[in-house]
């Protein structure tokens, strides 16, 4: 027989304990850091109409909803991301509020596991959406408040690289539409053999030049050199149109003073078709799986009826668990462990530690077989830092002599 | 450090000699020690790990290689996270549907072999759903004792084939040893992996067409 009643479904997770501390701290961390940069949290719910996400979700995704039905026979879904929730508040409850708008949130997400190895059913997206800026200085402060937010968090071996879809769009139009569609699967899934070969079956149909183009695309890589590169191969308007708004880009991100986390990969393409403009990928040091991803969305909003432009990038918690490294200074964790006898004293003893900042437990302890020597074991165990027991000793306090001084002190207060 | 994750066994001796091409001189140890991290004798800031060819994309995917060579069919069978960036026109093999001659493959029902999700595809490609029996070797015996209607398995010169009196049905596909990277390798390494790459990059087109020329004189 299967325990299924102790198990939880695939491609989820508990946390508890340190590594709860860990992420909490994580979060954090992050919400923080957004609050210094002027975004405001939102939350929304966590089912909505699956009629919602089809106005953002990549058709490609669609297929791996989690839905239910209502009592009306109304098809929901369980969010699978949260800018298009964040879109569709933005265009009704926050509807007549001044622009731009800067939103951040902390959601978990939920999406059907692919045939990917280790890919989660359930993440935590900690992010943020910048509504109605539309320049390369709100793309900008998307990207450097990630670079912000990593290296608050302690990393130093970070990479943001940068993409535009625009660009590869232009690029990709001089094909015909079958042979587009396999080079974006390609891309996505970057496979640069598979785009090759397929590049070189549809010669016939591709000009030489498009062709040269869209052959160095997955490999124009680097700092502002691989942006010249990517400019020599823009033939067309758009195409120049985007190599100009990430010239600007990286005079901004220069001004930001984030340039050193930054570097261009032109075959970026992401799984979300929303995207408009620039596109952002985030990787770690020791982690093959990026901890954040984002870009610019300039037309999701108008589905929603508010048409604006939109650039945001999400943090992808459990993956940020693994890479950011534990934060091992203790904290003033305080156990008391008091006999019902002493209960007055015990509980008002607490309650003025709480209110100097100390973490207290206090536990009732009546069973006579415990005595002092298995309390402090108790204690040890459950990490606490400083243990006192009242009620054993007629004297006050017996463990920590900070604490039992302390504790006299309260006393004498308290019996003036 | 760039770590590599090569394949052990047979195949190391042609690895060696590309590494060898583009500048990179992995020990002679390679060949035949039972050392399973090996230096590399000029560049210090290269080691290569040793691994069991169906490991790589695990041992890549998961960080502890940046990059690695392997097999098309171990690739697509792992479905594994990664960049694959180059085709390098070595350890070329065919997969294929192999099978009694005669056999109607529309027919076939039971299929055995070590590449369950390419028979799958495959079959699925043909518009049939088949049962695929995940055996982990002596795949041609299947068919000679009525485990399975046909097998899929990768075929290099047909002679094991032949010697158990099958024969190629239908080809599936060819396959070729692959350059991956891990995706963060590939953007934190930029300036280490991509040199690397053109190496490699050149040193296939030289070999592919010293290989046609030798192929118009002969």
């Amino acid at each position: 027989m299967t325990k299924r009643h102790l198990e939880r479904p695939h491609g989820t997770r508990d946390f508890a304990m340190e590594e709860m501390a860990h992420r909490q701290r994580i979060r954090d961390e992050l919400l923080r850091t957004f609050a210094r940069w002027g975004y405001t949290a939102v939350e929304t719910p966590l089912l909505e109409y699956a009629a919602v996400f089809a106005q953002g979700v990549h058709e490609r995704d669609e297929e791996r909803l989690y839905r239910l039905f209502d009592a009306f026979g109304q098809t929901l879904a369980l969010r699978p991301e949260m800018t298009t929730p964040v879109a569709r508040v933005a265009a009704t409850l926050m509807a007549r509020e001044p622009l731009p708008l800067r939103l951040c949130y902390s959601a978990k997400t939920y999406r059907e596991q692919g045939q990917r190895a280790r890919e989660a059913a359930e993440v935590t997206q900690v992010g943020v959406e910048l509504l109605g800026a539309g320049s390369a200085d709100g793309d900008a402060e998307v990207i450097a408040l990630m670079v912000g937010c990593l290296r608050s968090l302690g990393l130093a071996d970070f990479r943001i690289a940068l993409g535009h879809v625009g660009y590869v769009r232009a690029l990709l139009a001089a094909a015909s539409r079958p042979v587009r569609e396999e080079l974006i699967g390609a891309l996505m899934e970057r496979d640069v053999v598979a785009y090759e070969r397929v590049l070189i079956d549809a010669l016939a149909t591709v000009d030489e030049a498009s062709t040269a183009a869209l052959y160095a695309l997955p490999r124009m890589r680097g700092g502002r050199a691989a942006l010249a590169e990517a400019r020599a191969c823009a033939h067309t308007a758009e195409a120049q149109a985007a190599c100009l708004e990430l010239e600007e880009l990286f005079a901004a991100l220069c001004a930001h003073g984030v340039e050193e986390f930054v570097h261009l990969d032109m075959g970026l393409y992401p799984h979300h078709e929303y995207y408009t403009g620039v596109v952002i990928e985030g990787y770690a040091q020791q982690l093959g799986q990026r901890i954040c991803f984002g870009g610019r969305y300039d037309e999701l909003l108008a589905r929603f009826g508010r048409p604006l432009a939109a650039t945001g990038c999400v943090l992808h918690l459990e993956r940020l668990q693994e890479v950011v490294a534990p934060d091992h200074t203790a904290r003033a964790l305080v156990l008391l462990q008091y006999k019902s006898a002493s209960r007055q004293e015990a509980l008002g003893f607490a309650r003025d530690l709480r209110t100097r900042g100390y973490e207290v437990s206090a536990t009732c302890t009546d069973d006579p077989s415990a005595d002092l020597d298995w309390l402090q074991q108790n204690a040890e165990r459950s990490g606490h830092v400083r243990r006192g027991a009242i009620g054993w000793d007629a004297k006050g306090l017996q463990g920590d002599p900070l604490l039992a001084q302390m504790f006299a002190q309260f006393c004498e207060k308290e019996r003036v | 450090m760039l770590t590599v994750a090569l394949c052990k066994g047979r195949m190391l001796v042609r690895t060696r000699a590309i590494l060898q091409e583009v500048g990179l001189s992995p020990s002679e140890e390679i060949l035949d020690s039972r050392q399973l991290i090996i230096a590399d004798e000029v560049r210090s800031d290269v080691r290569y790990l040793l691994v069991k060819p169906v490991d790589v994309p695990a041992f890549v995917q998961y960080g502890a290689a940046d990059i690695g060579l392997v097999g098309k069919d171990v690739l697509f069978e792992a479905g594994a996270d990664l960049h694959e960036l180059l085709d390098l026109r070595s350890g070329i093999c065919t997969m294929a549907v192999a099978g009694f001659a005669g056999t109607d493959l529309r027919t076939v029902r039971r299929v055995a072999t070590k590449y369950p999700r390419i028979a799958r595809a495959h079959f699925r490609e043909r518009g049939q759903q088949i049962d695929v029996i995940d055996i982990s070797g002596s795949v041609e015996l299947a068919p000679l004792v009525g485990l399975a209607d046909c097998i899929v398995d990768l075929v290099e010169t047909g002679r094991t084939l032949a010697e158990n009196g099958l024969i190629v049905l239908e080809p599936i596909g060819e396959i070729s040893t692959r350059l991956v990277a891990n995706r963060s390798s590939y953007q934190l390494r930029a300036t280490e992996i991509d040199p690397l790459i053109d190496r490699l990059r050149s040193a296939v087109k030289r070999c592919s067409s010293a290989a046609a020329q030798t192929e118009v004189t002969a």
